[in-house]
């Protein structure tokens, strides 16, 4: 053998070895409760009998459920997106992301509304576009239910309008409407509640316009004056009966944001006030809430809930923290820091999505904010690039362009 | 390992299939995943790759006829999903969005050395078909016969290429040096 090949199994057998046993995922399919083989295990042995049995459990239910599927075309009944829920523990090939394209305004009058477009998009291929889901002048936040359907919230102020959409045919059911504005949506790990934040009763929005105008319409600032309050309720409401329990925050100028589930559904996490509550699903109420605190002088920007604890975005700016959020931490639910990531420089604004099984995350930070370099658009453009979390590093799945006026939002994978 | 009359009992029984194919993962999702990683150069891709691989195989047990054929099925149904990564990924690189290879995590850093990282970086510049066979020859330890089956070459191919990706190795890390 000569030198070459010597370096070469001598590269191939190191480059190897950073692909450790107890770091492959599960086998296709495999329950997602089951515990994983553990480190130290060799290659021959590493699949314990309890995963060996899971395994095979795996295969039975792929066979008889993928398999026929695939072979048969399935059904034909059946919408395109149940069957995606046999491969449910593999990571999603897709994202959804909500594009705002500006109101369109000529002097005083306004020609065009503001308009929001509900998108799916490749998460292989840089953030291709695949299918336009849905168009509405309502504000439109959308999650991929655990059977693989997207549940769409169009929010027109008054009133909101949750659908339930065929990501492969686009086909939508509105499934309820709801008397208030909802924003910030969330859904239960079981798909059958909605959390969301809204106004006080005392605050009601004006209805947002439905169709856009059809002559030059004169343009008003504010018109109903300005609104009192922020969306500073969570409201947490039964999809099949409509019923439902709210909290108010303490203080309507600081509202919370960012909602989500504990894997469980038991519990719902939102920021507030610089720290992640952590609020009764069935009883919410900011008052009896566990407080995950941030460090001195720091504060949590964003924060999602997956399977092996919480993500959140910490910031340590002087004067706001949501100015600076420059690390991604994974916290325990007693609030023990376990792992960090290092975000983007130059963050304006930070976004976390995590898909139905509380396995995987994307983040969308927007870069481009700030004066000096290397920041500002005098040095960098402005985009939203969205990461991939993995067990020891962000990747960068998609940038998608922020100039031009429409401005793509991740809401889903 | 699996026999021939466990084939015939996947034909007819999809649990005993899915425990033939259970073995299997246990014994080669590893040594696959790896040898995809080293074409591919990121493990969930890789691993991506290899889950597909096993998936076919559920499907096409019941075909197989020839039980000794089953670990060529996969590593050849691997390497093909390793190249349909590949041509995705240039499709993705024809368009105007960016699409950033993933970063390496620290800890996969400490554990390959600088000369090795060199290796790979110029084996990541060959022509593909030079690629595969290069893991397949030193990673996966198959012989040319073995290398022309997975790969559906003749082994005048496997052998003439393997002696240019080498010879262009050479030149390359000689050249970094």
């Amino acid at each position: 053998m000569n030198e070459i090949e010597e370096r070469l199994r001598d590269a191939f057998d190191a480059d190897a070895q950073t692909v450790r046993p107890d770091s492959l995922r599960p086998p296709p399919g495999r329950d997602a409760g089951l515990p994983r083989p553990t480190g130290g295990l060799r290659r021959g042995n590493w699949l314990t009998p309890l995963a060996a049995a899971a395994a095979v459990a795996a295969v039975v239910v792929a066979v008889a459920v993928v398999v026929p599927r695939i072979w048969t075309g399935g059904p034909a009944h059946k919408p395109r997106h149940q069957q995606r829920h046999a491969t449910a523990t593999r990571q999603p090939r897709t994202f959804l992301t909500v594009t705002t394209s500006p109101p369109v305004i000529h002097g005083d009058h306004l020609l065009k509304y503001q308009a929001f477009t509900l998108e799916k998009r490749s998460a292989h291929h840089g953030g291709r576009l695949i299918r336009v889901l849905m168009r509405s002048l309502g504000a439109i936040d959308a999650v991929v239910a655990p059977d693989g359907s997207v549940v769409a919230v169009a929010d027109y102020g008054c009133r909101s309008q949750v659908f339930r959409i065929d990501p492969g045919t686009g086909a939508r059911r509105l499934i309820r409407t709801l008397p208030e504005s909802a924003q910030n949506m969330a859904l239960s790990p079981d798909g059958s509640k909605l959390a969301y934040l809204t106004y006080p009763a005392s605050d009601r929005q004006p209805c947002g316009p439905a169709r856009q105008p059809t002559a030059p319409v004169r343009y008003q600032v504010n018109p109903g004056g300005l609104a009192q309050f922020l969306p500073s309720v969570v409201a947490i409401v039964d999809l099949a009966t409509g019923t439902g329990v709210r909290a108010a925050s303490a203080n309507p100028g600081d509202p919370p944001w960012s909602l989500s589930w504990s894997p469980d559904g038991k519990t719902v996490a939102a920021v507030y006030s610089n720290s992640v509550e952590l609020l009764s699903a069935a009883h919410p109420d900011f008052a009896a809430a566990r407080r995950l605190r941030p460090p001195s002088g720091c504060g949590y920007v964003a924060s999602t809930w997956t399977v092996s604890g919480i993500l959140a975005v910490l910031g340590c700016g002087k004067q706001d923290p949501a100015l600076s959020p420059r690390t991604l931490i994974r916290l325990s639910t007693a609030g023990q820091r376990t792992q960090a990531w290092r975000l983007p420089a130059c963050i304006d604004g930070v976004h976390l999505v995590v898909d139905p099984t509380r396995r995987y995350v994307l983040v969308q930070s927007d870069v481009g904010y700030g004066n000096g370099r290397p920041c500002g658009l005098r040095y960098m453009t402005w985009s939203a690039r969205i990461l991939r979390v993995r067990r020891d590093a962000l990747t960068a799945i998609a940038v998608l362009p922020l100039q031009g006026g429409d401005e793509p939002q991740v809401t889903g994978w | 390992m699996t026999g021939a009359a466990d084939t015939d009992r996947a034909r007819d029984d999809p649990g005993h299939a899915g425990e033939i194919v259970a073995d299997l993962y246990r014994a080669h999702a590893l040594t696959l995943v790896r040898a995809a990683k080293l074409l591919l150069r990121d493990q969930e891709a890789a691993e991506d790759a290899v889950q597909d691989a096993f998936l076919g195989l559920y499907r096409a047990l019941p075909r197989l006829r020839d039980h000794d054929q089953v670990l060529p099925y996969l590593r050849a149904a691997v390497i093909n999903r390793a190249r349909s990564v590949l041509r995705s990924r240039r499709r993705a690189l024809l368009r105007p969005v960016h699409h950033e290879p993933p970063a390496g995590s620290a800890e996969a850093d400490a554990m390959i050395r600088e000369d090795q990282r060199a290796v790979i970086i110029a084996v990541a510049g060959l022509p593909r078909r030079a690629r595969e066979i290069l893991v397949c020859r030193y990673y996966m330890g198959l012989s040319d016969a073995e290398t022309a089956a997975v790969l559906g070459v003749s082994r005048g191919t496997v052998s003439s290429t393997a002696s240019r990706a080498l010879a262009a190795l050479g030149r390359d890390l000689k050249e970094g040096t």
